[in-house]
């Protein structure tokens, strides 16, 4: 057996001394650090606390006036008070609308907060840039559109927020500029850049079909897939509005484009025009669940009496349990009355849908 | 002779306890710094909340929360009660009824007038028979599923594939969600949709808390000695372990009693593993194998706030049947991924995170337990110095306290959820004892857990439940018992 070579005991026990020392120091320091942010963290909310009491009902009941004077009572506030309307008026600027807005706005224009969205691109922090457009989003501070479209970065979150910001404040084609925006990035949007997209396009999507029509080549899957889902959700444009592109994607390689193709263009089947190219036999016969799951939900609604028949035959060879019942919770009552010739596994979908329908009245 | 081997045979074990130590503890050290690191990122980013109403966006996913149930009659009426105060606009609670011997499906349906839908269930399933299906009168989306006892994981499939929402959320019946709690755990796949396969939420001690209305209203410490050992380790598990591993995107563990999950890559890998006693633990690891063959970009993040909050076992043995259940499950799943650790196939997964489980949770425990009992022979037989030894102990247990209170030094600095300094000092107390005799009875309980894993045991043990609401109430019952 080889020899494990000695170290020296002494080397050891110095080493290890030093070792726990350090350790000491750093438990001191952490006890320390601890206990005393404790401490004062206590004192603080309690501070807080205390004047949100005070202050709550007073704010409300100024909010109401018609002049509510907020600089004489500012200036009565201490410093702690201040903090805490700030944190207030960011609360209430997201929930209250109309007149209640406008004096909330007359208050943080008083507490200053304004300053907070100014030049929100020359700080360097990312945080910072988004809390200064968040503000800007929420107060009546002046804009600078143009500047605001060339600076912002590729950030999804910031051209959400820049979008956020021309939506909020009721600019000029704030949904052209709002969607070019949002879609010039090559990354999938967050929720709050596909609601902005939503806002921007909920009455009339003219602008998103538009610029889907010239850029949907070339946008990621994902993407194309969350513009075509949103279109899903907006009201349906003018019949000039271009739709060509939408229906392009009903053959698009990735399951997920096709299946919200169907799910967009389920908001035109009303049209005859649109209802006459929608091939449902081919949809219904795609490789893909999602996209027959999607026929199902989206199409089953507009389809004429042959389209209905189409889907009732496909669903004899349909392998995907949730696709049938889908069908079954479009067509329910149409299935009820002409049942004879369902499939086992669709008859047995209906008999749930039923069940739940009786149960909930 | 004899003599001689045995003098060299432990001194060159002591050297490798020693070098084990230091690697370990350079693992932990790294963690726990990227936790923090992880917290202050995750501070500044919660300061700004973006100017819409998520709960009115038609993007917002729909989220399934399923709560397996066996036999929790105590909590089960408290627990859907939280759930149905979630703040989140669209979730279906689907309570799982996995064949209790007690009064939970009763309770269920007198607390929430269910009915029963007559008719059979038209989606296959794979798990254990499904008896009925029922809806509240009084809730819309509140779900019950009432199946033959097949186990934890069967329960969860059961929801996982009759649900059509997007995201599930895994969560233990015998704990309490605050409200936001749900809000909190989606917020990452809300702001990356496209990367996030999973989120686990934070896990805090209930059982020193004022609970009233089903919602945790004062957070305190618990009077019980084993309570407030758990309190400091989960803290310290939570906000510097797994923020740390989540800060390295090497998350492996979401906690079975608050996680959030994208349905369609659960059903890719199968569900949840039904003969697997740390179900949570073992899902995890083949998601992150799956996704990594896929070649997906992808998450699993750890969200440090809002919280579930959870009864621990306040008795040494409900807790020591739990921890050797909890550490049969990691060698089981180790065992079963072997192929994984140290592949480079896997990268950061196989190279770094599986090594550094088998490293840190796995062996860890069992080489601090045989480190006692050989160094100890070793000073005996005079083979090592009896001061260092003593040196040796003083510096391990001072860095482990420092480790239990980075967790509580995080709480302070972040959520502050334990607002009085009395609390915090009874943590910091806790964070020492946790170091001076809890670890070591859980490295006796890793060597025990060890031989019944060798022997085939995989029974899950009993444990008992009270009421949140009610401190007086003592009707308990077994749960979780196999």
């Amino acid at each position: 057996m080889a020899t494990i070579p000695a170290v020296p005991v002494g080397l050891l026990r110095a080493a290890l001394l030093w070792v726990t020392l350090c350790v000491l120091v750093a438990l001191l320091l952490t006890a320390g650090t601890t206990i005393a942010r404790s401490v004062r963290g206590a004192l603080e909310d309690r501070r807080r606390e205390e004047a949100t009491e005070r202050l709550q009902p007073t704010l409300f009941e100024r909010i109401g006036h018609e002049d509510p004077d907020w600089s004489t009572w500012l200036a009565e506030c201490s410093p702690t008070e201040r903090r805490v309307l700030e944190s207030e008026v960011d609360r209430l600027l997201r929930l209250f609308t109309g007149t209640d807005k406008q004096q909330l706005r007359a208050l943080a224009n008083r507490l200053e907060l304004g300053r907070r969205a100014e030049r929100p691109f020359d700080v360097a922090s990312r945080v910072r840039r988004f809390e200064a457009l968040t503000w800007l989003a929420l107060l009546d501070h002046p804009i600078d559109v143009d500047r605001l479209r060339e600076r912002c970065s590729d950030d999804p979150d910031e051209r959400a927020a820049v979008a956020r910001v021309f939506y909020e404040r009721e600019v000029p084609e704030a949904s052209t500029l709002g969607t070019e925006l949002l879609l010039r990035t090559g990354r999938p949007l967050p929720l709050f850049g596909l609601d902005t997209l939503y806002k921007l396009n909920e009455t009339d999507p003219t602008a998103l079909l538009e610029t889907g029509a010239i850029q949907w080549n070339g946008w990621t899957d994902a993407i194309l897939a969350q513009v075509l889902e949103t279109l899903q959700y907006c009201d349906p444009a003018g019949t000039d509005a271009p739709l060509e592109w939408v229906f392009s994607c009903l053959s698009h390689e990735a399951p997920t484009v096709r299946a919200a193709a169907v799910g967009a263009l389920g908001t035109y089947a009303w049209r005859p025009d649109v209802e006459s190219r929608i091939e449902v036999t081919w949809l219904v016969a795609d490789s893909d669940p999602r996209v027959r799951r999607a026929a199902y939900r989206h199409l089953a609604e507009w389809g004429d009496p042959a389209d209905v028949r189409t889907m009732v035959n496909a669903a004899r060879a349909e392998s995907d349990d949730r696709a049938l019942l889908i069908l079954a919770s479009e067509l329910t009552e149409g299935l009820r009355t002409a049942d004879q010739d369902l499939s086992p596994r669709l008859r047995r979908c209906l008999d749930w849908v039923v069940a739940e329908r009786a149960r909930t009245g | 002779m004899i003599r001689a081997v045995l003098v060299e045979g432990l001194t060159l074990v002591g050297w490798l306890i020693l070098a084990f130590y230091l690697v370990v503890t350079g693992v932990y050290v790294l963690i726990y710094a990227s936790g923090v690191v992880e917290l202050r990122e995750h501070l500044r980013e919660s300061r700004v909340s973006p100017p819409f109403n998520r709960f009115a966006s038609p993007s917002l996913p729909t989220i399934a929360v399923i709560v397996p149930a066996y036999n929790e009659a105590p909590t089960i009426v408290d627990s859907i009660q939280a759930l149905t105060d979630l703040n989140y606009s669209r979730k279906e609670l689907l309570v799982v009824n996995d064949g209790s011997t007690d009064a939970t499906l009763e309770e269920l349906v007198a607390a929430f007038e269910l009915r029963e839908i007559e008719a059979e269930v038209p989606i296959d399933i794979d798990c254990a028979p499904i008896e009925a299906v029922y809806r509240s009168e009084t809730i819309e989306e509140l779900l019950v599923i009432d199946k033959e006892n097949g186990g934890k994981g069967d329960a969860l499939n059961a929801g996982v594939w009759f649900t059509d929402a997007t995201l599930f959320c895994a969560l233990d019946a015998d704990s309490l969600i605050d409200r936001d709690g749900l809000l909190g755990a989606v917020e990452p796949f809300l702001r990356r949709p496209d990367e996030i396969a999973a989120t686990g939420g934070s896990v805090r001690v209930a059982n020193g808390c004022e609970i009233e209305y089903s919602q945790v209203k004062a957070v305190g410490t618990s009077g019980s000695f084993i309570a407030g050992l758990q309190e400091v380790e989960y803290l310290r598990a939570f906000y510097a372990g797994r923020l740390g591993y989540s800060r390295l995107r090497s998350l492996l563990i979401v906690s079975g009693a608050f996680g959030l999950f994208r349905t369609d890559f659960v059903r890719e890998i199968g569900g949840y593993d039904t003969e697997s006693v740390t179900e949570d633990f073992d899902l995890v690891v083949r998601l992150h194998r799956h996704l990594v063959e896929r070649g997906e970009e992808y998450r699993v993040e750890f969200v440090p706030e809002p919280v579930v909050w959870t009864q621990v076992p306040a008795n040494w043995g409900a807790l020591d049947r739990q921890r050797r259940r909890w550490y049969r499950g990691l060698l089981d799943t180790l065992v079963r991924e072997r192929d994984a650790i140290g592949n480079p196939r896997y990268g950061r997964i196989g190279l770094f995170v599986l090594p550094a489980y088998t490293l840190t949770e796995g062996l860890g425990p069992l080489v601090e337990g045989a480190g006692y009992v050989l160094v100890g022979l070793s000073v005996a037989l005079g083979i090592v110095d009896p001061t260092l030894f003593v040196l040796f102990l003083a510096a391990a247990n001072g860095i482990g306290i420092l480790f239990s209170w980075i967790g509580v030094l995080s709480e302070v600095l972040s959520f502050r959820r334990y607002d009085d300094p009395a609390d915090v000092l009874v943590l910091m107390g806790h964070g020492v004892l946790e170091n001076l005799g809890y670890r070591q009875w859980k490295a006796v309980i890793a060597w025990r857990a060890l031989f019944e894993y060798a022997r085939g045991d995989t029974s899950w043990g009993e444990m008992t439940r009270e009421r949140f609401t009610d401190p007086e109430a003592t009707d308990t019952d077994p749960e979780d018992a196999d």
